[in-house]
């Protein structure tokens, strides 16, 4: 996104920005449940709006195939396409999505996005006190 | 040939679109009119109503399945994927777009993705015949049965498009055998497209056929993917605290493993695409 007016935006997009670091990433983003975009890094040709919309939709469809099947809270889902792998996981303010090249290395993804999303889930509880006061 | 009564009542339901639009503008019947004179093959008038109507609704996701019908019949296919396209951004679960993308696909020649998005349209609209139908044409005719009758397991199993050529029925068992005794592997099934096991064991699901949930997000994430132009889907793998299912669609079957607890992903799927790039040599080599 191009303007990130408060200091909580500036860490969303810090989280994103490391991220971005790990080798094979090509997109990091942090969706509403709605699925419209808070904050985004994009190194490819994939238009952040419908992302977001993907990323809201793939959290949705992993959270109730693991309520059908009565096997806990959703983590994590990813999927392997032919031209990129996509790895949503929740977060408090939605999900965090990262695409990657296809081929990319899932763990080091995985490990980073789970740091992320702690620091996510940080800010977002850091957002929710002024409401909540 | 249309007789002429049928000509003349259409006739007059064309003016009586034309009367109500005069009448009020904003009506989100344009897509109607529009629609009824792409039939009688009016496309520029057809055309010119329905940008007319977009330009006050752009976010009415029928009057964009319209445009793109319109566009479809004037030639312009690219164009009209992309209004189908943009029909889907707006009503992720619309089943005639779905249809449409879905025969787009077949005319190219596309056909696992022309069965994901007709499978996505009746996943939406489960009576939907004209997708029940385009789904029937794109899965092949039955040899055995009459269109429309459930063909038995064994049947669809040797029918192009519901398994891959190497995985024939006697190579179930030894594809989950390897599969299931992988070290990061717990369980492991193939299941067919309503989620039934036709071999090996499912993890402990609850529901009454513990397949069909993820078979269900495995239609759903083919049409995802293809909305996105992120191209076929080659696995998935769903995570919870208790349960990180794997799962990689053959054809119309799909390989379910239950991944064991704190497994490394890369590693797991390492080991479950050599079984499967083995399935895939044994067929070579019996060639």
């Amino acid at each position: 996104m191009s303007s990130e007016p408060t200091t909580k935006n500036r860490g969303m997009g810090d989280t994103l920005d490391a991220l971005m670091g790990v080798p094979g990433v090509l997109a990091g983003m942090v969706a509403t449940d709605e699925g419209l975009p808070l904050a985004a890094r994009l190194r490819t040709e994939l238009d952040e709006e419908a992302l977001a919309a993907a990323a809201a939709v793939l959290g949705q469809l992993g959270a109730r195939t693991l309520k059908d099947v009565g096997r806990g809270e959703l983590e994590v889902v990813v999927l392997d396409a032919s031209k990129f792998r996509f790895v949503v996981q929740p977060v408090a303010l939605g999900y965090l999505m990262v695409v990657t090249e296809p081929l990319a290395e899932a763990d080091p993804v995985l490990g980073e996005m789970t740091s992320a999303a702690a620091c996510l889930d940080e800010a977002g509880s850091a957002l929710a006190e002024p409401r909540a006061a | 040939m249309q007789d002429v009564e049928a000509i003349a009542g259409s006739r007059e339901e064309l003016q009586e679109y034309r009367r109500l639009l005069t009448r009020d503008p904003d009506s989100l019947r344009f897509a109607e009119y529009a629609d009824r004179l792409r039939r009688f093959g009016q496309l520029e008038d057809a055309l010119a109503i329905c940008q007319g109507g977009l330009a006050r609704h752009p976010a009415y996701s029928t009057g964009r399945v319209v445009m793109g019908e319109i566009l479809i019949d004037s030639g312009k296919a690219d164009e009209a994927e992309a209004e189908w396209r943009r029909a889907l951004h707006l009503d992720p679960g619309h089943p005639r777009a779905h249809l449409r993308l879905g025969e787009l696909y077949l005319s190219r020649g596309e056909t696992d993705q022309a069965i994901a998005a007709f499978e996505t349209a009746l996943l939406h609209s489960p009576e939907f015949p004209e997708a029940r139908a385009k789904l029937a044409e794109a899965k092949g005719p039955s040899p055995t049965l009459p269109a429309g009758e459930p063909k038995p397991l064994e049947d669809r199993l040797r029918t192009p498009g519901e398994r891959p050529e190497w995985l024939t029925a006697d190579r179930f068992g030894d594809l989950v055998q390897c599969v299931a005794a992988c070290a990061c592997v717990e369980t492991a099934a193939l299941a067919d497209s309503s989620g039934s096991p036709v071999s090996g064991e499912l993890p402990e699901m609850a529901g009454g056929t513990a397949g069909e949930a993820p078979m269900s997000f495995l239609v759903e994430a083919r049409a995802l993917l293809s909305r996105l132009g992120a191209g076929r889907l080659r696995s998935a793998l769903i995570c919870s605290d208790t349960l990180s299912l794997r799962c990689v669609p053959l054809g119309g079957l799909a390989l379910l493993a239950a991944l064991r607890s704190r497994s490394p992903v890369g590693e797991a799927d390492e080991q479950i695409e050599e079984c499967i790039a083995g399935g895939q040599r044994s067929e070579g080599n019996e060639a």
